[in-house]
Parts: C-alpha cells; sequence; structure tokens
C-alpha cells in the first residue's frame, strides 16, 4: 500500500492550492455564503429571486453580510454571470458596499498571490464597476490594488494588472481626477514602473504609462506635488523619455506652466514625502517579510531569511530596481522602537548592506539610475 | 477527523524516539535530494526547525516535491524513531502535514536534534556483524503503509551547520553580510549572537548522513 494522503483537500475555486496546503479559512467563509445564496434562489425566476434576496437580507446583519458576500464571491468565481450577480449585488446591499470593500482589500493584502487566474481577472472588473458606481472608497480599493503591482517585475500576471489598472485609470478619469490622493499615488505609481517597462515589447505599455503621467502632472501639478520630494527623484529616473524631457524643462525654467501656484523646483525639493509612498511600493507580501526581518530576526541569525526572500523577489536581472525601493523602504517607513534598537534584532545597516552586496550577482548590467 | 489545534504543540526538544503523536509546528530549512524506494517511492529528508532546535523530517512522494525552504508546516500526528543513529520525524497514519504560512517564525538551528549519535550507531554497527537483530534499524520503519525498505535520507544538500567565525576574525566583521567578511562592523558594537546550544553541537558539520552517496553505502 502506497502511503496516501491522511485527507484529500478539495480544491477551491478562488485561491490556488496544493495537497500541502491547510484549507483557507477565508475561502472556506466565502464559498459557505455562495451556498447559502444559491440555496436562496435556486430554481426561481430572476424576480422571485431577487425577492428572495432582499427578504433575507432584511433578516439581520449576518443575512445580509452572507447574502452579499455569496454575491461577491460568484462575481470572482462564476464570469459568466457576473453582470448579473453585480447588479443584484447593488440592488440588494444596505451597507454602502462596505462588506464587500472589506473583503476586497482583505483579499488584496493576504490573498492576491494566490488567486486563481479567474478570481483574479473578476476582481479588477468587479473594482471598475464600483468605480462606474461611484462606490465611496473605491478610489481606497483603487490604491490597495496599485500596491499589487510589484516593481521590478515583468511576467505576464503583473504586467497584466499594471495594464488593467492603468485603464481603469484612464477610462475613469474624471473620476480619478476628484482625489487628490489618488493622482498622487497612481502617478507615484507609475513613474515607478516606467521604468520596468524600457524593453521594445513593453514599449506601448510605457508610452500608455507615460501620456498617463505626462496629463496628470500638466493638469493637476498641485496634486502631484503632494508626493514630494520623492517626484524629483522619479522625474530624474524617466527624464531621458521625450515628454518628461519636455516636462523637465517647463519644471526647471518655466513652472508657471504648470501651476500658477508652482514656483519652482525648490518648492518641491523642500516638501518631504509621506512614508506612505515609500511604502505603497511594496507589495503586501514584500513588507509583511521586510517587517519580520527587522523586528524579529536576530542579528546572526538573518541568513536563510535573506535566502529565502532573495530567491522570492530577488533573482531576476529586472528585478535589480526593486532593490532601490527596499532600501528606501528600510530607512523612510522601518522605524523601531528604542526597545528593538538596543535588542540583538537584525539591525537596518544589515539588510541595507545585504541588499546592496547581493546586486551586480547577474550577468546583465543592473538598471542605470 | 480530530480538529489538530485542541491538541497539545510539541517543540523540537522534547521529541525522543518512540514519541507518538505529535503535534509540531516548524519551519523548513532546507529539502534534500530526492531518493527513491525499491518500491517506487521518494523520499525526501528536510531539516526543520522551531525555537528550541532543529530536526529532520523524512517526506514520501508529492508532499515532499511541495515542500519548500521557508515554508512553516503542520506536523499532526507525527512519529519520531532513529534512522541510521539519527532521530528522524514522520507522518503517521492519520496524520498529515501542512503549510500554515511562510517566512515569519524564528527558529533556532542549533541544537540539531536530528545528529548522528555515535554510541547508537557504533551499537548498531556491532550488531549487525554480529548478525543479532538490531532494535534500531528495525523499529524505524517509515510511513506503516510503506512496505518496502524505507530510503535513506538524502545526503549532499544539507552545507555543514557553520556560523562560527574562524578564530581569530573578530566577530563583528563576519555577521550581517553573506559570509563575507569586509571589515564593516556594528556600530555599538553589539555582538551577534548565535543561540544557545551545547557547543558539542554547532561543531558537527553533518547533521544526517556521512556525506556517502546513501546507496553505495548500503550493504
Amino acid at each position: 500500500m502506497e502511503p496516501a494522503p491522511a485527507k484529500a483537500k478539495p480544491q477551491g475555486r478562488l485561491l490556488v492550492s496544493t495537497q500541502l496546503d491547510a484549507r483557507d479559512e477565508l475561502e472556506e467563509r466565502l464559498e459557505r455564503c455562495v451556498v447559502i445564496v444559491q440555496g436562496l434562489t435556486n430554481g426561481l425566476s430572476e424576480r422571485e429571486a431577487n425577492d428572495a434576496l432582499n427578504a433575507s437580507v432584511c433578516k439581520g446583519q449576518q443575512q445580509h453580510e452572507e447574502v452579499c458576500l455569496g454575491l461577491f464571491t460568484l462575481v470572482l468565481t462564476e464570469a459568466s454571470q457576473a453582470q448579473r450577480c453585480y447588479r443584484d449585488l447593488t440592488l440588494v446591499n444596505r451597507d454602502g458596499m462596505n462588506v464587500v470593500l472589506g473583503k476586497i482589500n482583505q483579499i488584496l493584502m493576504e490573498k492576491f498571490l494566490k488567486l486563481q487566474d479567474t478570481p483574479r481577472t473578476q476582481l479588477v472588473w468587479l473594482v471598475r464597476e464600483l468605480v462606474k458606481s461611484g462606490v465611496i472608497g473605491a478610489d481606497g480599493v483603487i490604491m490597495t490594488l496599485l500596491k499589487q503591482i510589484a516593481g521590478g517585475d515583468i511576467s505576464a500576471k503583473n504586467l497584466w494588472l499594471a495594464e488593467n489598472v492603468l485603464d481603469i485609470l484612464l477610462d475613469q478619469k474624471e473620476w480619478v481626477l476628484k482625489s487628490g490622493m489618488l493622482i498622487a499615488m497612481s502617478v507615484y505609481t507609475y513613474l515607478r514602473l516606467i521604468v520596468d517597462h524600457g524593453t521594445p515589447n513593453l514599449l506601448p505599455l510605457r508610452q500608455k504609462e507615460v501620456d498617463f503621467c505626462i496629463s496628470m502632472l500638466r493638469e493637476k501639478f498641485m496634486e502631484c506635488l503632494i508626493i514630494g520630494r520623492d517626484l524629483v527623484r522619479l522625474l530624474q529616473n524617466v527624464a531621458r523619455i521625450q515628454e518628461m524631457e519636455l516636462l523637465w524643462r517647463d519644471l526647471l525654467h518655466n513652472p508657471q506652466v504648470l501651476s500658477p501656484q508652482f514656483t519652482g523646483i525648490l518648492q518641491l525639493l523642500t516638501a518631504r514625502t509621506s512614508r506612505k509612498f515609500l511604502a505603497c511600493r511594496l507589495t503586501p507580501d514584500m513588507e509583511t517579510k521586510l517587517l519580520f526581518m527587522t523586528s524579529r530576526v536576530r542579528f546572526g541569525q538573518q541568513k536563510r531569511y535573506q535566502d529565502w526572500f532573495q530567491r522570492q523577489y530577488l533573482s531576476t536581472a529586472e528585478s535589480q530596481s526593486l532593490r532601490c525601493d527596499l532600501i528606501r523602504y528600510i530607512c523612510g517607513v522601518v522605524h523601531p522602537s528604542n526597545e528593538v534598537l538596543s535588542s540583538d534584532i537584525l539591525p537596518r545597516w544589515a539588510i541595507i548592506g545585504w541588499l546592496h552586496m547581493t546586486k551586480n550577482h547577474e550577468l546583465f548590467p543592473a538598471e542605470t539610475k | 477527523m480530530a480538529a489538530p489545534t485542541t491538541e497539545a504543540l510539541f517543540l523540537i526538544k522534547d521529541v525522543k524516539a518512540g514519541s507518538k503523536n505529535l503535534n509540531i509546528v516548524f519551519i523548513v530549512l532546507e529539502i534534500g535530494r530526492v531518493t527513491k524506494t525499491k518500491d517506487g517511492h521518494e523520499v525526501r529528508s528536510c531539516k526543520v526547525a522551531d525555537k528550541s532546535g532543529s530536526i529532520a523530517i523524512s517526506v514520501w512522494d508529492e508532499l515532499g516535491s511541495l515542500i519548500q525552504p521557508g515554508d512553516i508546516i503542520k506536523l499532526t500526528r507525527g512519529y519520531a524513531s532513529m534512522w541510521k543513529g539519527c532521530l528522524t520525524l514522520y507522518t503517521g497514519r492519520g496524520g498529515d502535514l501542512q503549510k500554515i504560512g511562510e517566512f515569519c517564525m524564528v527558529y533556532s538551528e542549533v541544537p540539531n536534534f536530528s545528529e548522528p549519535n555515535p554510541e547508537l550507531l557504533a551499537q548498531a554497527n556491532q550488531q549487525n556483524k554480529s548478525g543479532k537483530p538490531d532494535q534500531n534499524q528495525r523499529g524505524n520503519s517509515p510511513p506503516n503503509q510503506n512496505s518496502g525498505t524505507p530510503a535513506p535520507p538524502g545526503n549532499g544538500a544539507l552545507p555543514p551547520f557553520a556560523n562560527n567565525p574562524p578564530p581569530g576574525t573578530p566577530r563583528d566583521s563576519t555577521f550581517g553580510i553573506i559570509g563575507r567578511p569586509n571589515g564593516r562592523s556594528p556600530g555599538n558594537g553589539a555582538p551577534p549572537v548565535n543561540t544557545a546550544g551545547p557547543p558539542a553541537a554547532t561543531k558537527s558539520s553533518v547533521t544526517i548522513s556521512n556525506g556517502r552517496d546513501p546507496r553505495r553505502a548500503k550493504r
């Protein structure tokens, strides 16, 4: 008899998993909600189904949550029914979509890497619908979605995400213009991503990104100023691109063209950049791991963690651009307490040393900065 | 199936040969080379650890191919026995290995509880020569369902445990940077700390096998 696994775990509809992975509680909860919704609507006409769902959500908060999350999960897993389910969701929802926004946030921050292809595609579709419907809080979701686009990563999945989120921003430009923070975040994100998209096959995408950034910078310069002095750094890194070069000329010699309130580059250089921006260029998983290293790992014990991190995020030629983001994060975002500083926990200079020392191990030269 | 979370969790340091019903959470440090058993199964010996120390676990077939260094895994209903003089963990009948996370777990590589116990090994060799049934080698069959000869754990992929700088080098300048002393030293002189363990444990360079190909070593 061959050693058989004790329990065979059925594959869920949301997350990729192997025989080794433990059951995912979130996935199980959402799938239970689907069962509840299907139980309420099976065999009924559209009208009757709608009535049944409405009746259920009126019963209480728990039922409301179950129905909304069930419909939400169906949107993610059943592309063909997504439009209808989303419409049902907007009809029965009674909390301004908060329960759904919360779950989206949780999925983005904890499970995004493990999403199956259809749910990932559908999630982006849903976010676009939320934006179109004018749901309050959708700008926050877009910013969390931007955070999932990894720097230094030109895999198909990552490029797809970069392009599709950009499409939402382009498509819903008027809505974007209403939020200063969103303008600043998306400009910060795409100016950074442009650096990764310099190879010939990526130039069409890069052009889209350039056009977007330029339009934001020229139409809403004071909002972009929210970024602070790091905006100068970002613009320097893309200065050789034609449109950016023109922007630079105005920045240096003709600042009023950009905005009557803009007095010149010094104004920008003296403005602090919030930690929020430095952090937004790390995916949740990168942040979790770096923070773990700086708060729990003892000095002398870090080698394996460094190797694992490196293997996951720093093993390709194009990933080298990520090192700068990581170093910036360590310097600007990680502020250990005095307690940690005086302990034997891995100090920040050691991590920075590691990030510097393992650079240039590849055959390709690092991207010129 | 009983929910594993209701049972008490063991620490690696409490594992002894003959322990059963072990529920342990550990992080995977290294995966050994895969070896084939006589009846066509694949076995890998992995070095795993928790805050109390490290140990070897033998994993069969698909699960072994899925495990990655850095995985945080919960073993349920495991057991431990001696394999060629080394304490080794196995998944028992009704037990399981489940990945519950990755990376974010503090561990101590020392003491290595799977270090070959020279006394036991010598005993085993003695008894083999004299033809007597060897208590150690018989009692350690891996997963009970496997009727074939258990394959020895993989070797060669486990680098010597060597976190000690060569004598004479100021400790400060070696740690923190991957392997290469470069003169940088911690500004405040805080010495890097190796988790406490019996000095004998840290000197050992081979944890599972004696470095020879187990397939050739079989008599």
